[in-house]
């Protein structure tokens, strides 16, 4: 595993293009495209202000670079540097910008949500949609990029609008059985929509591409509901979180459960495998003392390097008491992701903040728990191989395979604390982003990755 | 009772001293009256001086008091002291024989009283001490009364209080279900309160939303704009078309296009995992028809088993599966008819590996009862320890003689050392005399020990023979009878659990025995191979885990098809085996 070189970020925005040849990213008001092998900045765009928000076209010809503050948007070409383009919002103000599947239509929403701006980069013409609503997850495009739907509320009620993506015509408008809707995701397959409701209620609804309702599920009443939802890869499971520490799984030909994983605080089961982060005793520092002291001192924590034990059957996890007199509990199924393979479902319980499950999808039952000496920030699974990257906010990055799992310690001087990550495509990198920074770790190609992995060797 | 026993006692001492005194008077010489007055003085004198003096009779008084006796006795009941007399005027006597009488019986009376007394006084006590009993006894039993009476005192108050309690509890309970109840018609009005303060707020929000729209929008917002150095072309190419009527239409068909090609490939899907089921399925059916057939022939024998019917479905069946061009025609007849028979094959399936259970266990009883009889191996090692007894023997004897021999060797030739010992060897030699001609019985008794046991041995090499030869000739027929094997099987078997059922073993087991055992241990036949078997079903996953990965491939399809076949087949050769 090899580390590039640490270089300055703002606002955690660093993006790999689509085709995997670029990375994107931001310092203050200035945007730097590099090259993803040889990480040589190959533009230098400046924008009006500080960006708040960048994200490649889908054919990677494209960036956009969002100041919500000032309501513009400006558009970088990467093919023709000199080419620029800058939406402004006017008074009408701006806070979300998105590109639309084909790369040549930029989706705007206004302040308050009054309306959705449609600006083609290709025509003058210009798009309203009104009544957007604002909630959690209110657009979602399908994965061929041929149709969008729309979350819309008008005269108290909820509503979807499936749009069609080239010409922006409406295709289907209905009405959604929600109090108040809070998301809307539609399957990899692009067939069926995924709608749930607000956190005070539990309630899942299904509906065809053609607005038809196919099911709706409801787990259990008076108490709160969904938290998170995600579609397997494969569109053959649709996973819900909700806020009793329960992932239930709908399948999809009934619609109904197949199953349901519970997060309990201990595990018994000898068969799950439970990987504990442990510090390894910092007793070579001693040794070497390097004469200046490094700045080690601020953050001892972040440096000690520490390493994964199995821990021995009946394991009870830290759980984090919530405080319940407060909005948005600590409770539930925070996060969830299926690996790309559709074998492996990670899950962040967020009453037991350091640990990740991460579960069989074959055997439907639980497979392994990573519990981190920190609370698990951001996981995100390889596009490529079922191969989870967690990062908890300190100065390492860990790495799960069913072959076992590893904790890096990433290299440079001062603390890097690990806020964030994302993949590359091809799953050889991945890029660590901490407050300031950020830089490269590339990954082992096949064979050294078998070493690397090797350190439990008692999973295969 | 004192005061009665005080006023006898002067009494009857008075009396017989004065019938003392009186009869020394008028009987006894001087000597035996000096003696008898000695006497009745010392008597008078050591117990009553006053008698002396105021006695009730005086030398003065004796016809009054002897009248006064008279009287006193007549009114008690005694005959008269006195003599019948005979003329009024003549004085009345005396009469002495009377006077014993009375005497005597006024004694045996006196007797009898104290005797009665002595009773009274004795049964006084035991009641007095009875009574003692008693009454502790009611102290005893009033202070039980008292205490449990307080105990019960107790646990009433106790009870009253937990009452209380109860109904404290009770009364609180009401409460919180009231009060919850009360809480929750407020949740409800607030709820609803809620929702319809939502909907004015979010009315009034929409509304100003609107105002702001139209101000915004309506102001001609000069800097609502795009600045594009120039306009780019599309991602494919293409130039973007005008919305027409067509367009819609376009965008409709596209759609039922990509949702029927969804549904398609599901259906595919689903017919694909159907065809892979329904084959796994008829294999399953051609592989219990193959392996049940063979079998069929066993339960003809016993026509009143239900499995007899069946043998025809078999057979038909059979002649099904020839036409299996048939699998892919109309699917439901298909299916029901698979199911059907499948279904039917499993019943004789199940029915028939119970019937191997039963057997098995059977057998597992009666191998337990056959161990009374003496195997082979218990002969071979008697015979062995027999032998090797007879072995230490012989060694034994040896050594005792040639210890022997060379004493009397020693004994002869140092005649001269023995010559000197003689005087104290001479009895040690006939001792050892003795002991040689002992010791010679004890070999002839050895000896003839010996030929007995070698005897014994010939005869059991003999009967070792005899049963190898049996052996020999019976494995043979086995060989011969190798073609119907399964028929003889059963009968062997039948014969065996005949055999073994019987209680008495005597020369019949004897015969039977080596017979009986090989085909226990020798051949691999019915018995091993139905326990094989039945110990091998249950373990393969076939019922349960076939459910199981059935009722998962239901919900699970993605992956499940190819498994599940292979899971099946696999439980099926499971089974097979």
């Amino acid at each position: 595993m090899n580390f590039s070189e640490v270089f300055k970020l703002s606002s955690l925005l660093c993006k790999f293009s689509p085709d995997g040849k670029y990375l994107a990213s931001c310092v203050q008001y200035r945007l730097v495209i590099r090259d993803v092998n040889t990480l040589q900045i190959l533009q230098l765009y400046t924008c009006l202000d500080q960006i708040q928000h960048i994200e490649w076209s889908a054919d990677s010809l494209f960036i956009l670079c969002a100041m919500y503050k000032r309501g513009l948007v400006q558009v970088w070409s990467l093919e023709q540097p000199e080419w620029h383009c800058r939406i402004d919002e006017g008074s009408a103000g701006l806070v979300a910008s998105c590109w639309s599947p084909d790369g040549r239509h930029i989706l705007n929403t206004t302040e308050f949500h009054l309306r959705i701006t449609v600006w083609s980069l290709c025509t003058k013409s210009v798009s309203y949609i009104k009544y957007p609503k604002a909630c959690q997850q209110g657009i979602t495009f399908t994965r061929d990029g041929r149709y969008m739907a729309l979350a819309e509320r008008r005269d108290c009620k909820d509503h979807v609008s499936v749009f069609v993506c080239s010409d922006w015509q409406l295709l289907r408008h209905f009405d959604t059985e929600t109090q108040d809707l809070a998301g809307i995701e539609w399957a990899p397959n692009g067939c069926v929509l995924a709608v749930w409701d607000t956190c005070l209620e539990y309630k899942v609804l299904l509906y065809s591409l053609d607005g038809r309702l196919l099911s709706a599920y409801c787990a259990y009443e008076w108490s709160l509901g969904v938290k998170s939802v995600a579609w397997s890869p494969s569109s053959q499971f649709l996973a819900v979180g909700s806020y009793d520490g329960k992932v239930r799984i709908l399948n999809h030909v009934t619609w109904k459960m197949i199953t349901e994983f519970g997060h309990p605080a201990t595990i018994n089961n000898p068969k799950i495998v439970v990987y504990k982060e442990a510090e390894k005793n910092p007793r070579l520092a001693l040794g070497r003392l390097a004469f200046p002291p490094p700045r080690a001192a601020a953050g001892p924590a972040s440096t000690t390097e520490s390493k994964y034990e199995i821990a021995s059957a009946p394991v009870s996890l830290q759980t984090l008491k919530p405080i319940a007199d407060r909005a948005n509990p600590k409770i539930g199924i925070g996060a969830l992701a299926f690996s790309p393979d559709n074998y492996f479902l990670a899950t962040r319980n967020d009453s037991v903040p350091n640990a990740v499950w991460i579960w069989d999808i074959q055997k439907l039952r639980l497979f392994v728990v990573l519990e981190q000496l920190s609370p698990v920030r951001f996981f995100q699974w390889d596009p490529q191989q079922p191969r989870l990257a967690i990062c908890t906010g300190g100065g390492k990055v860990y790495l799960w395979s069913p072959a076992g799992c590893v904790s890096v310690q990433v290299p440079g001087e001062g603390d890097f604390q690990v806020l964030s990550l994302c993949w590359h495509f091809s799953g050889d990198s991945l890029a660590l982003l901490s407050k300031d920074h950020f830089c490269l770790c590339f990954l082992e190609t096949e064979e050294r990755v078998g070493t690397a992995f090797g350190r439990p060797g008692d999973h295969t | 009772m004192g005061e009665w026993m005080t006023v006898t006692d002067p009494d009857l001492s008075s009396e017989s001293k004065n019938i003392c005194q009186y009869t020394s008077e008028t009987k006894m010489s001087p000597s035996s009256l000096y003696s008898q007055q000695v006497l009745c003085s010392s008597i008078p004198l050591s117990k009553n001086v006053h008698s002396f003096f105021s006695a009730f009779c005086t030398e003065e008084n004796i016809e009054q008091s002897i009248s006064y006796l008279d009287q006193e006795l007549t009114t008690f009941g005694f005959p008269s002291l006195y003599e019948e007399s005979k003329g009024k005027d003549t004085k009345r006597e005396l009469n002495i024989v009377a006077v014993l009488n009375c005497m005597n019986e006024l004694l045996v009376l006196q007797r009898k009283n104290l005797l009665a007394q002595e009773n009274v006084e004795t049964q006084n006590l035991k009641l007095g001490s009875d009574m003692d009993h008693l009454q502790n006894c009611y102290a005893k039993l009033k202070e039980q009364l008292e205490t449990s009476r307080r105990e019960m005192i107790g646990l009433q108050e106790r009870d009253r209080q937990l009452q209380c309690k109860n109904r404290n509890l009770h009364q609180l309970l009401k409460n919180e279900k009231d009060e919850v109840q009360k809480l929750q018609n407020i949740i409800a009005s607030r709820a609803t309160q809620y929702n319809h303060d939502m909907k004015r707020k979010e009315r009034e929000y929409n509304k100003l939303k609107e105002r702001l729209h139209q101000l915004v929008m309506n102001k001609k917002d000069k800097k609502i704009a795009m600045e594009v150095l120039n306009y780019v072309g599309r991602a494919d190419g293409k130039r973007g078309s005008w919305r027409t009527g067509k367009t819609e239409a376009r965008n409709e068909d596209e759609m039922y296009k990509i949702l029927l090609n969804d549904y398609e490939y599901r259906q595919k899907q689903i017919l694909m995992e159907n065809a892979e089921l329904k084959k796994v399925l008829q294999q399953m059916k051609k592989e219990m028809i193959s392996l049940l057939s063979p079998q069929k022939q066993k339960p003809r024998e016993r026509a009143d088993d239900s499995t007899g019917t069946v043998i025809s479905d078999a057979e038909e069946d059979a002649g099904e599966l020839s036409r299996e061009s048939m699998w892919d025609l109309s699917c439901e007849t298909v299916r029901e008819q698979l199911t059907n028979s499948i279904r039917k094959q499993w019943r004789i399936l199940k029915s028939h590996v119970e019937k191997l259970d039963n057997q098995v266990s059977k057998v597992h009883l009666e191998g337990f009862n056959d161990e009374d009889v003496i195997s082979r191996q218990d002969h071979e090692q008697e015979t062995e320890k027999l032998e090797l007894e007879i072995q230490q023997c012989k060694e034994m004897i040896k050594t005792q003689q040639q210890l022997l021999q060379q004493q009397l060797a020693t004994a002869c030739d140092d005649d001269t050392t023995s010559l000197l010992r003689d005087c104290y060897l001479l009895e040690e030699k006939e001792r050892l005399k003795e002991e040689w001609s002992l010791f010679k019985e004890q070999k002839k008794n050895f000896e003839k020990e010996r030929r007995s046991f070698t005897e014994a041995a010939i005869r059991l090499g003999l009967e070792r023979k005899a049963f190898e030869e049996e052996r020999a000739s019976w494995l043979k027929q086995q060989f011969l009878n190798m073609t119907t094997f399964d028929h003889q099987n059963s009968e062997n078997m039948k014969l065996f659990s005949a055999f073994s059922g019987s209680s008495d073993r005597d020369s019949l087991t004897v015969h039977s025995r080596p017979r009986q055992k090989k085909p226990h241990g020798v051949s691999n036949g019915s018995p091993v191979c139905t326990s094989k078997l039945t110990k091998s079903l249950p373990a393969s996953p076939s019922t349960s885990d076939f459910c199981q990965t059935r009722s998962c491939a239901s919900e699970h399809r993605y992956w499940s098809v190819g498994g599940l076949c292979t899971c099946l087949s696999h439980c099926w050769r499971c089974a097979a085996e």
